[in-house]
C-alpha cells in the first residue's frame, strides 16, 4: 500500500483541488505537493531508505523541470523507492497519452480537473500497492 | 554399149542350142547361132545365117509345123512377149522364143532356144495341140471340122463333141461370111493364108480373129485361129510399157560402166555419171576410172577389174571421191566383155552406191557392239527365245538373277514360270497369249519373281516379238529391270503424296499453290476458300496478286521476280484483301515446290490481324506508358545480380542524368550518382530484397551533375530466380523531389499546427481546467466563506488568463496565414 502521494504540479489552484479531493475521499496517508518535477526529484534522490510504495501525479507542462524530464531522470536513476507514475494533464493530445505509455513507471494518465470517479481510482490504486 | 556384142557372148555361153533372129516380119532373118545348135543340125554358121527362120524350122518340124514358126515369132513381135512352139516331128524339142529389147524398147532380136525334151510322136502331136495358145482346127475342104484342139473349144464355148458336128462356116459372122465366103477348096499348099475375121462364139458374142490356114498334104485343112480382140489394146499396153522400160533405163539407179584394160572408162549411162558427180560424158570419157577410188582400195579394185579382164568376174567394195568431192562407197560388179568400140579386151561393169547401206551396216555393227557391251554390263535381265528352235539366251544380268554362275543353268520359259510370284503367273500368262494371238509386236508388264536370294523382287518387262510372214511369233525378246527400289521408293512418294494431300487440303491454316512465274494459283485449300470467301472454282481463275490491294503488289512481285530454286523459302507479312474486300494482315510463307513440272509456290498464310491490330494498341499503350513515365519521372530498371549490370528504360537518364543514350550500366557507376548519405541505404536494401525475396521501396537522394538533389523514391522486387537463387532485381525509380518538398513543407505545416494543438491543450485547457474545478469544488459545498471567495477570484483569473490564451490563439493563426 502506497502511504504517501506526491504531487508536482506549478498550478496553486490545481494542487488545492486535488489535495481536498484526495482528503475528502478518504486518502488516509501523507500528500506532498511539489511546484515543478525538479523539487520531486530532489526529494526521491534525497531519500536514503527504503520507501516500500509510493504514488505520484505528475503534471507534464511544468517549469525547470517538465513531466517527461521528470520520468527521463527516474528511468536513468536507481531509486530505492517503488515508483507509481499518474500523469495528471490539461492536455487533450493523444500524442501525450501514448509518450506517457512508454514509461515503466506511469501506470495511468489522467486529464485535468480530477473528478470524483478518478479520485476514488486513484485512492484505490494506491491502498492496492 | 555394142549390145549386139554382148548378145552373141551371151548366146555362146549358154547350154541349150539358141538362134537369133531379126524380127523383120514376114522374112525373120536369122542373125547369129551358137555351136550347140550348129553341133545339133551339123551345119556351118554361114549356113543359116542371113537365111529365113523357115529354113531352121524346117530342121526341128515336119512341113506342116514347120510353117507354123511364122504366125509364132508374128506373135512374138506384136505381143513383145514371149512365146512357145511347143511340138515337133521328125525331131525332138521345144522351141521358146524370147524377144531381146534394144535401147529404144524395141524388140532388135528374137532369140530362139531349142530345149530337148523326149517325146513320143504321139505324145508330141497331143501336146501340140493341148500347149498350143492359138485356137487349131483341122477340116476337110467343104469346112467339116474333124479335129480341133482344148483352146478351140475354150475359145468358142463349145466342146469338142459339138465342135466336131460343126463346119467352120457356123463360127464366122454371117454378115460378113456374104461378103468373105470361105474358101477352103483354094488353099496354097505349104502356104499360110493369112486374114482377119469377125467369129461368133456359141454364146452369140462376137470377137475379132486372126486366121492362118493352110492345105495339108492328105487335102485337109490346118486352121490356126487367134483372138485378137485384145490385140489393139495390147499394142497400146506396150507402147505404155516401152515407155516405162526407156524411162527406167533412163532412171536406172546404177552405174554401167564400160573399160578398157588400161582402165580408161569407154561409155557409162546417166546414173554413172551422176553417181561420179560428172556433168556429161564427155568429161570423163577416156579418163581413168582408178583416180575415182580412195587410195586405200585402189590395188584391190585394180586387182578385181584385170582379173574381170581375164575372164573372172568379181566384186570390189570401195570407197569413191566423186569429181565434186562427195565421198561414196560402191559395190563394183566387174565382168569381162569383148568387141566395144574397137577394143578386143573390155571390162563391163555394174556399180551400185551402197553408201546407205554401208552407214547402215556400220550402224547397225556399231550397234551391236553397243547392245553386245550394255547387255554385258548391265543389270538388266535381256533373254530371247528362239520359237523355232526352242532355243534360250540370256545375258550375265539375267543368270545373276536366276543365281547361276558361269552362264549355266536353266533360263527357259518353263523355269522363268515357276519363279515368277503365283499372284503374277495367270496375269503374264494372259498376257503373253493376248499378244501372241493379235500379232502385237511388244508389250510389257510387271511382276514379282524369286531371285538368287530366294526374295521376291518387282520388276518391269519389255517384251518384243518377231512374226514370220504366216504370222507365227518366231521371237521373243525380253528386258527384265528390277524396281523394287523404284517401287519401293514410288509407293513411299504415293504415301508421302496422300500426307501432303490430307495435309494440304484439312490444314487448319489457307494453304495454296501458284505458279511461280504467273502467279496463276493452281490449287487451294478449304481454309483458303473460307478465309478469302471466295469458291474453289473461283480462286482457281484467280492470281495471287488478286488477293491483293495494290498497295501491295509491288511488294509482292519484288519478291517473286528473284530468281529461285526447290526448296527455296520465303517468308513476309502481306497485307490481303478478302472478296469482300475485308483487309487481312497474313504471315504467308512460301515455299518452292516442282508442281506438275512447274515452279511453283506453296504459300501457307496465318491470320495475324488480330495480332497486328493488339500490337498496334501495344505500341499505342507504349507510347502512352512512355509519356506517362515521363510526366510521372517513372523509370524501370532490372539489376542483374550476377554481373551488376543495370539495364534501364530510356526515362531513367532523365531521373538520373547519367548513362546518356546506354541500356545498361555497371551498379557501382550509379552509386556515385547516389547521396553519398544515402549509398548504404541503398546497399542494403538490395541486399535486403535479395535475401528475403520481398518488395521493399526506399527514398533516397542522387545528385545530379549541376550538384542539384533529386529525392527518388524506388520499389524494388525479385524478378528472377535460378535453382532456388535469386539472380535479378527489378524495380521503378520515381523522381519525387516535389513530392518529397511538399511533404516535408506539409509535415513543418503539421508540427507547427501539433504544436499549435499541443499548447493549446496545456495553455488553453489550463484555465478552462481551473475553472470547471474551481466550480465543481463551490458546487460541492464544504468551503468557508473565505475559501469560497478565494475561489471565485480564481475563477475570475483563470476566465481572464483563458480569454487572453483565445486571442492570442486567433492572432498566431492570422499571422500562419500570413507566412
Amino acid at each position: 500500500m502506497a502511504n504517501r502521494i506526491l504531487m508536482a504540479d506549478d498550478d496553486s489552484v490545481i494542487l488545492l483541488l486535488h489535495r481536498r479531493l484526495l482528503v475528502n475521499h478518504g486518502f488516509p496517508g501523507e500528500i506532498i505537493q511539489f511546484q515543478n518535477g525538479k523539487e520531486l526529484l530532489d526529494l526521491l534522490m534525497s531519500e536514503k531508505e527504503t520507501e516500500p510504495n509510493t504514488l505520484i501525479l505528475l503534471d507534464i507542462r511544468m517549469p525547470e523541470m517538465d513531466g517527461w524530464t521528470f520520468l527521463d531522470n527516474v528511468e536513468n536513476h536507481d531509486f530505492p523507492t517503488n515508483l507509481h507514475v499518474y500523469i495528471i494533464s490539461s492536455s487533450v493530445d493523444i500524442s501525450d497519452r501514448k509518450k506517457a505509455s512508454q514509461y515503466n513507471q506511469v501506470i495511468g494518465y489522467i486529464e485535468k480537473p480530477l473528478n470524483d470517479v478518478m479520485c476514488k481510482q486513484v485512492i484505490e490504486k494506491a491502498a492496492a500497492l | 554399149m555394142n549390145s549386139e556384142k554382148l548378145i552373141f557372148q551371151i548366146i555362146d555361153e549358154s547350154p541349150f542350142p539358141q538362134i537369133l533372129i531379126v524380127p523383120d516380119y514376114p522374112k525373120f532373118t536369122i542373125k547369129y547361132a551358137n555351136q550347140k545348135i550348129l553341133s545339133q543340125l551339123n551345119l556351118k554358121r554361114k549356113d543359116l545365117i542371113g537365111e529365113r527362120a523357115m529354113v531352121y524350122a524346117h530342121f526341128f518340124f515336119d512341113e506342116a509345123h514347120a510353117s507354123l514358126i511364122i504366125p509364132e515369132l508374128k506373135q512374138v513381135v506384136d505381143e513383145k512377149k514371149g512365146s512357145v512352139l511347143s511340138f515337133k516331128v521328125n525331131s525332138k524339142g521345144v522351141v521358146k522364143n524370147q524377144p531381146i529389147f534394144n535401147d529404144k524398147g524395141e524388140i532388135e532380136y528374137i532369140l530362139g532356144t531349142v530345149t530337148e525334151v523326149d517325146f513320143s510322136a504321139d505324145a508330141k502331136y497331143k501336146l501340140f495341140f493341148e500347149e498350143a495358145s492359138d485356137a487349131i482346127f483341122i477340116s476337110n475342104t467343104t469346112g467339116k471340122i474333124t479335129e480341133v484342139n482344148e483352146m478351140a473349144c475354150s475359145m468358142f464355148g463349145y466342146t469338142q463333141t459339138e465342135l466336131l458336128q460343126l463346119y467352120a462356116k457356123d463360127l464366122i459372122e454371117k454378115n460378113e461370111l456374104k461378103q468373105r465366103p470361105l474358101r477352103l477348096d483354094d488353099l496354097p499348099k505349104e502356104k499360110y493364108i493369112h486374114h482377119q475375121r469377125t467369129a461368133v462364139r456359141k454364146d452369140g458374142s462376137k470377137f475379132y480373129i486372126d486366121v492362118g490356114a493352110t492345105s495339108l498334104h492328105n487335102g485337109s485343112v490346118l486352121t490356126t485361129v487367134r483372138d485378137i480382140s485384145e490385140r489393139t489394146a495390147h499394142a497400146k499396153a506396150l507402147k505404155e510399157s516401152e515407155r516405162r522400160l526407156m524411162a527406167m533405163f533412163n532412171n536406172e539407179p546404177n552405174c554401167v560402166k564400160v573399160v578398157n584394160q588400161d582402165l580408161l572408162l569407154l561409155d557409162m549411162n546417166l546414173a554413172g555419171l551422176k553417181q561420179i558427180e560428172a556433168d556429161n560424158l564427155d568429161e570423163v570419157l577416156g579418163q581413168s576410172v582408178l583416180s575415182l577410188v580412195a587410195p586405200e582400195y585402189q590395188d584391190e579394185y585394180k586387182d578385181t577389174y584385170l582379173k574381170a579382164l581375164n575372164g573372172t568376174a568379181g566384186n570390189v567394195i570401195f570407197k569413191l571421191n566423186g569429181l565434186k568431192g562427195t565421198t561414196k562407197w560402191l559395190e563394183s560388179q566387174a565382168v569381162p566383155f569383148q568387141h566395144f568400140k574397137g577394143n578386143k579386151k573390155c571390162i563391163l561393169c555394174i556399180t551400185r552406191d551402197i553408201t546407205a547401206e554401208k552407214e547402215a551396216s556400220d550402224m547397225l555393227r556399231i550397234s551391236n557392239e553397243r547392245l553386245e557391251l550394255v547387255t554385258n554390263a548391265t543389270n538388266d535381265a535381256v533373254w530371247e527365245w528362239n520359237r523355232v528352235t526352242n532355243e534360250f539366251w540370256g545375258n550375265p544380268g539375267l543368270y545373276n538373277i536366276y543365281g547361276y554362275k558361269n552362264g549355266i543353268g536353266d533360263i527357259s520359259s518353263k523355269e522363268f514360270f515357276t519363279r515368277v510370284h503365283p499372284h503374277d503367273t495367270e496375269t503374264i500368262h494372259k498376257r503373253l497369249q493376248h499378244a501372241l494371238k493379235n500379232g502385237m509386236p511388244q508389250f510389257t508388264g510387271e511382276y514379282k519373281f524369286k531371285v538368287a536370294s530366294g526374295e521376291y523382287r518387282h520388276f518391269f518387262e519389255r517384251v518384243l516379238i518377231s512374226y514370220n510372214a504366216e504370222g507365227s511369233a518366231i521371237r521373243i525378246i525380253g528386258a527384265m529391270q528390277d524396281i523394287t527400289e523404284q517401287k519401293q521408293s514410288k509407293e513411299a512418294l504415293v504415301k508421302s503424296d496422300q500426307k501432303y494431300r490430307y495435309l494440304f487440303i484439312n490444314n487448319p491454316l489457307p494453304m495454296c499453290i501458284y505458279d511461280f512465274n504467273s502467279l496463276q494459283i493452281l490449287d487451294c485449300n478449304e481454309a483458303a476458300c473460307t478465309k478469302y470467301g471466295y469458291t474453289k472454282a473461283e480462286a482457281l481463275q484467280l492470281t495471287i496478286r488478286d488477293l491483293s490491294p495494290s498497295s501491295e503488289v509491288i511488294k509482292l512481285e519484288k519478291v517473286t521476280s528473284f530468281p529461285v530454286e526447290q526448296g527455296d523459302k520465303h517468308k513476309g507479312v502481306f497485307i490481303q484483301r478478302t472478296k469482300n474486300s475485308e483487309v487481312l494482315y497474313m504471315e504467308i510463307t512460301t515455299h518452292i515446290i516442282d508442281y506438275m513440272g512447274k515452279t511453283a509456290g506453296l504459300a501457307l498464310a496465318n491470320d495475324i490481324t488480330e495480332k497486328v491490330k493488339a500490337n498496334l494498341e501495344l505500341q499505342t499503350s507504349n507510347q502512352r506508358l512512355k509519356l506517362s513515365n515521363r510526366i510521372g519521372k517513372l523509370a524501370y530498371f532490372e539489376l542483374n545480380l550476377g554481373d551488376t549490370h543495370l539495364r534501364w528504360s530510356s526515362e531513367l537518364y532523365r531521373l538520373v542524368k547519367i548513362g546518356r543514350g546506354k541500356k545498361q550500366l555497371n551498379l557501382e557507376r550509379c552509386f556515385d550518382a547516389i547521396h553519398q548519405d544515402d549509398r548504404e541505404l541503398v546497399r542494403t536494401l538490395i541486399a535486403h530484397v535479395a535475401e528475403k525475396k520481398t518488395e521493399h521501396r526506399l527514398t533516397y537522394r542522387i545528385i545530379w551533375p549541376d550538384q542539384q538533389i533529386r529525392h527518388i523514391n524506388t520499389v524494388v522486387k525479385v524478378s528472377k530466380i535460378r535453382q532456388g537463387k535469386v539472380v535479378a532485381l527489378e524495380g521503378t525509380m520515381q523522381d519525387v523531389t516535389e513530392r518529397q518538398e511538399y511533404t516535408e513543407a506539409l509535415e513543418r505545416q503539421n508540427d507547427t499546427f501539433r504544436k499549435i494543438a499541443w499548447t493549446q491543450s496545456h495553455v488553453v485547457r489550463a484555465p478552462l481546467v481551473r475553472i470547471m474545478g474551481v466550480s465543481n469544488l463551490i458546487l460541492d459545498g464544504g468551503v468557508t466563506h473565505r475559501q469560497q471567495k478565494e475561489l471565485l477570484e480564481n475563477l475570475v483569473s483563470s476566465s481572464e488568463e483563458l480569454d487572453k490564451v483565445i486571442r492570442d490563439i486567433v492572432n498566431l493563426a492570422q499571422e500562419i496565414k500570413i507566412n
